[in-house]
């Protein structure tokens, strides 16, 4: 669970979402808020089906909120 | 989470109390069963810990998941469960019968039954929101292969001194002694279990 090659843009797409905290995405997707910031963190990679629910959240096709880094 | 010195207090006293009555103190001492009045006092800090741990507002800077603070407890309870295992080895080698233990198996039980009623409060805690998600279980799969390797090495080690030692260097291996040993292989593969858990936590650095 270190650094993953998925990141994303969750962090700057929660301030554009009306400033959306933590705690309101991880209700929105049904996961903790501590998995929220391991995934802002880039220590975590989500699961297809995650990465969708989070996407869904923010109203974003996938790519526009997670994209492959080349580390 | 952000815990004030005196809460952090009212934790540590009692608890290193009843892990002290527990450990040290003999299984009678002063007319009453040190181990059951540990355990009980152990429980009570347990469930004091909890009860601190929902004065704190949902949106704080908690960094620890449900599922870490029940791997934390299960930790706990893992190490007490070893430590108790490990101080009254001396009395468990020289059992002739189950009746030179009962002192021992009472506490031991009693630990064991006051983790599972902690587990399940904390688990059933009101508007606690979600409990657990595919992080933890990810995290669950890991410390559940590394606690069943565990299991296994233990096993085969046990059976491989049983098998291939003298019978005179056997003297120790009576079926009290065996049993109790499978027991804290047992607690020694849960307790793997947990830390590797809990270096998962720490590692993903949520």
């Amino acid at each position: 669970m270190s650094a993953t090659p998925v990141g994303n843009h969750i962090r700057r797409l929660r301030f554009e979402t009306g400033e959306m905290t933590q705690s309101d995405l991880a209700a929105k997707a049904g996961i903790t808020r501590q998995t929220v910031i391991a995934l802002e963190a880039g220590k975590y990679a989500p699961s297809l089906e995650l990465a969708f629910r989070i996407s869904h959240a923010f109203g974003r096709p996938l790519g526009e909120v997670f994209f492959w880094t080349d580390n | 989470m952000k815990v004030r010195s005196p809460a952090l207090f009212w934790l540590i006293a009692p608890a290193s109390m009843a892990l002290w009555l527990i450990l040290v103190t003999p299984t009678h001492w002063l007319g009453f069963e040190t181990g059951a009045a540990g355990t009980g006092l152990l429980v009570l800090t347990a469930w004091l810990g909890l009860w601190f741990s929902t004065r704190i507002p949902a949106d704080s800077d908690s960094t620890v998941s449900p599922a870490e603070v029940r791997n934390g407890v299960a930790l706990f309870f893992s190490v007490a469960i070893a430590a108790f295992l490990v101080v009254k080895s001396a009395t468990i080698l020289q059992a002739q019968s189950i009746v030179d233990l009962q002192g021992i198996g009472r506490t031991f039980a009693m630990l064991v039954i006051g983790w599972a009623i902690f587990s399940s409060i904390l688990r059933q805690r009101a508007n606690a929101g979600v409990q657990e998600d595919e992080r933890d279980r990810a995290v669950q799969v890991v410390s559940d292969q590394w606690s069943h390797s565990t299991t296994c090495v233990l096993v085969i080690g046990i059976a491989v001194t049983l098998g291939l030692s003298p019978a005179t260097h056997l003297d120790w291996a009576r079926p009290i002694v065996l049993a109790h040993l499978l027991i804290f292989v047992l607690v020694i593969a849960n307790l793997v279990g947990c830390l590797v858990g809990a270096w998962q936590y720490r590692r993903a650095g949520a």
